[in-house]
């Protein structure tokens, strides 16, 4: 099944934001997954600030680069299968902090054995803290590709609903466009995305920036983000510096497939470290499951399954590869669209701003009304990417925004 | 203080890590009763059950099980006579203790006249193809019938008067895990919600494992009953209004951390989780260290196995996972919510929500 729309609404939020422009540096890639590699990492707990779309500013724990500002969500950790991977974490936290990969197995905390953590016979965490002005180092093997979630494992109720949630990802060895073990999992690389979800309570925030008591079982998420960040901010490109705490985009920027230019999907990473379950909707093509909690569904027998919805539940990642195909090849003059198109004086752009080229031909652009901003660049196709939940798709429950993002579909040559 | 209640003695506690003992079901708790914590609750989960593994495991991996480490169902009240497996059900009125000395009014099944209701309802467990009888004996205010999803039942929605019986007859046509719960008379989804449910297994006829094959074998198995309690609606049950339940206290097998029972296994077994979410929302269920293999769904087997860390499990639904506990398996691995409905109301220590809720730990013996 394939859907083809132009997206032609706009809010006035988004207004405020431009597509992606070049960078003038190559790292870290405008868009797509930007990894912080590894094998060893010194990382920090450590409490700043995230902005959402509205305005609001809100007080948050995370994960750093020791030594480097503040960032939501932590780094997503790159490493090769096989890598000896060290995580020295600091915590410059007031409690207790702890950096838990439920997934990955042969942990060690300080050279002993991760294990759940016990004081005077109550459970403190589920795995070895770096107590306040302290710090631990977890080390491992990583033994088997895939996209695993790492999290504080201390106080996970509050710890984690505060920002303290990262990304990692064990590539095949020798195998960087694979996500497992065979080309059946074969990607392109170019083409790799994050999308990490997770909700904020702020006044669960607020509660613990001024050492109030929070009451968890009240917990009301009023933004919801993907890869640390509310729509329309997560079409913004990576490193954005408009959002100096939150430098991971999440726009799926791609082309046609086709089977000798661009043959490989893309592939989405997709890891819920929020506690409510996110219904994850793809428009453009339906997503191919081929990986969850990095398990492979596609080396030996084919479990793969494609969907226009995943329910992408907490704790879990899922990996799913995504080909945008150009099915009718609609061309203007050689192969019409074949019904009236509409006529430019019977469209609305809300807000006199749209992505819309002005013509519905992928590649191709046309005039707008007088009056009208188009952020679009050469007739490139934008979708919605979002949480079915559509409540989730709000800013403090004013729409759209939220856990959403866009696809970007660029034509075959690209947007030069 | 936790009071006991039968579900809880019920449940199988060997820890096996720290006992070599079996408790049976009738004894009081030992003093010594291994604990992973330092409960001072007497209820710490006394009991071993057991239905041997070898039953149900599959034959050379029944040879590995050592009864004193080997997690197994809860006992049934249902007895087998010529085919006819005859279950008895006494839904009444009782209390369930839940950490930090809240008890609260609930609404259960209990096996025995005598016997106070537990949380979740006692086991209904059969083998494919004998005729089950269930009888059901209202003790309650109201008039209540049972709901068996799944099987060839039709739905009641007269029920039993209060004082009155009903007996509910079907053919366990296939093997898996299921639910059982209050049915459809008016009162009906409030019973569930009181706590009127309970898992129901079928055991393959022949071949073993969960589904008589090969991919459901297993040496050690356990039901993951999943239900939530939300206090201001227990306190009121026939008059709060539903659209402000919101449950405080999240349980499996009618308990809450630290109350929890851990489920006891050894390296290099293969333990079937039997979950049951026998509340009113979905739990996405996780472990830490060790991965589980989903081997079938709502009674049914999966054609595919697949593996996961953590797999949502649907209001209604059943699972049935299996973990294949490495060799070098750690001697705690968390089983957890992972929608984080792992605290007690949100009790806090310090500043620090106490672990609680939807969480337990499976015991490794090396």
């Amino acid at each position: 099944m394939l859907v083809r729309k132009a997206l032609r609404a706009v809010t006035a939020a988004a207004a405020l934001v431009l597509l992606p422009a070049p960078q003038a540096h190559a790292a870290p890639p405008e868009s797509g997954v930007s990894c912080t590699t590894g094998p060893s990492f010194d990382l920090a707990a450590a409490d700043g600030a995230a902005g959402f779309p509205d305005g609001n500013t809100v007080h948050m724990w995370s994960y750093t680069v020791d030594g480097n500002a503040f960032q939501l969500p932590g780094p997503v950790l790159c490493v090769t299968e096989g890598d000896v991977v060290t995580v020295t974490l600091r915590n410059t936290l007031p409690e207790p902090v702890s950096l838990f990969v439920p997934g990955m197995t042969g942990v060690t905390a300080d050279g002993s054995p991760a294990q759940p953590q016990f004081t005077g016979g109550t459970l403190t965490s589920l795995v070895q803290a770096a107590p306040p002005g302290g710090t631990v180092t977890y080390r491992f093997t990583a033994s088997a590709p895939g996209t695993y979630l790492y999290a504080s494992g201390t106080d996970p109720a509050k710890q984690v609903q505060m920002g303290l949630y990262g990304a990692l990802i064990v590539r095949p060895a020798g195998h960087p466009d694979r996500a497992y073990g065979t080309d059946a999992s074969r990607f392109n690389p170019a083409a790799e995305y994050i999308s990490l979800l997770s909700e904020v309570d702020p006044d669960l925030h607020a509660a613990v920036e001024n050492g109030r008591p929070y009451d968890v079982t009240k917990l009301h998420p009023r933004y919801w983000l993907i890869n640390g960040r509310s729509f329309p901010d997560t079409i913004a490109p990576n490193g954005a510096g408009w959002l100096p705490s939150q430098p991971y985009g999440s726009l799926i920027h791609i082309r046609p497939k086709d089977p000798v230019t661009n043959p490989h999907p893309a592939l989405v990473r997709y890891l819920n470290a929020g506690d409510r379950i996110h219904p994850f909707h793809p428009h453009g093509n339906h997503g191919r499951v081929i990986g969850r909690d990095a398990h492979t569904l596609v080396d030996g027998a084919d479990l793969s399954a494609e969907n226009f919805l995943a329910d992408i539940g907490p704790g879990q990642t899922w990996d799913v590869t995504y080909d945008w195909t150009d099915v009718e090849k609609w061309r203007p003059g050689t192969n019409p669209i074949p019904v009236p198109l509409p006529q430019q004086q019977n469209l609305v752009y809300k807000d006199d701003a749209t992505w819309y080229g002005g013509s519905p031909y992928l590649g191709v652009t046309d005039g707008l009304p007088v009056g009208v901003t188009s952020y679009n660049e050469c007739g490139e196709y934008y979708q919605m990417w979002h949480s079915h939940a559509l409540n989730e798709a709000a800013n403090y429950e004013a729409g759209f925004g939220g856990m959403m993002t866009l696809e970007r579909v660029d034509p075959p040559g690209g947007c030069s | 203080m936790r009071a006991p209640h039968a579900s809880a003695r019920r449940f199988a506690l060997a820890c096996g890590a720290l006992t070599t003992a079996t408790v049976l079901l009738t004894q009081p708790p030992a003093t010594a009763q291994p604990s992973l914590t330092t409960r001072s609750s007497a209820t710490a989960k006394s009991a071993v059950t057991a239905l041997p593994a070898a039953t149900a495991g599959s034959g050379a991996a029944a040879e590995r099980t050592r009864a004193s480490t080997a997690a197994a169902l809860p006992s049934s009240p249902c007895t087998p006579n010529a085919g006819v497996r005859a279950c008895e059900l006494w839904a009444k009125t009782g209390t369930l203790a839940l950490p930090g000395g809240v008890t609260v009014p609930i609404w259960g099944y209990a096996a025995a006249a005598g016997d106070p209701p537990s949380l979740p309802g006692p086991l209904l467990l059969a083998t494919a193809g004998e005729t089950v009888r269930v009888t059901v004996h209202n003790m309650l205010g109201e008039a209540t019938s049972l709901g068996l999803p799944e099987q060839d039942v039709p739905p009641d929605t007269t029920g039993a008067a209060p004082g009155a019986s009903r007996t509910y007859e079907f053919t366990a046509t296939r093997p898996g895990t299921f639910r059982y719960e209050a049915g459809l008379t008016g009162g009906g989804p409030r019973q569930v919600a009181m706590g009127l449910a309970g898992a129901l297994v079928v055991r393959p006829a022949s071949g073993g494992g969960a589904y008589g094959t090969p991919t459901t074998a297993f040496d050690d198995e356990a039901l993951v009953v999943l239900q939530g309690i939300d206090p201001a609606f227990n306190a009121a049950p026939s008059t709060y209004p539903m659209s402000r339940y919101r449950p405080r206290y999240w349980l499996i097998n009618g308990a809450a951390y630290p109350d929890t029972a851990p489920i006891p296994t050894a390296q290099g077994h293969r333990l079937l989780l039997r979950y049951v979410n026998a509340g009113l929302e979905d739990h996405p269920m996780s472990l830490a260290g060790a991965y589980q293999s989903v081997v079938g769904a709502d009674g049914r087997e999966a054609g595919h196995p697949y593996t996961v860390l953590s797999e949502t499990v649907i209001a209604g639904g059943t699972m049935d996972a299996v973990v294949a506990v490495p060799p070098g398996a750690p001697p705690l691995i968390p089983l957890f919510e992972a929608a984080r409905h792992i605290d007690n109301a949100g009790h806090v220590t310090a500043g620090t929500v106490d672990l609680g809720g939807m969480l337990t730990f499976i015991a490794v013996t090396p």
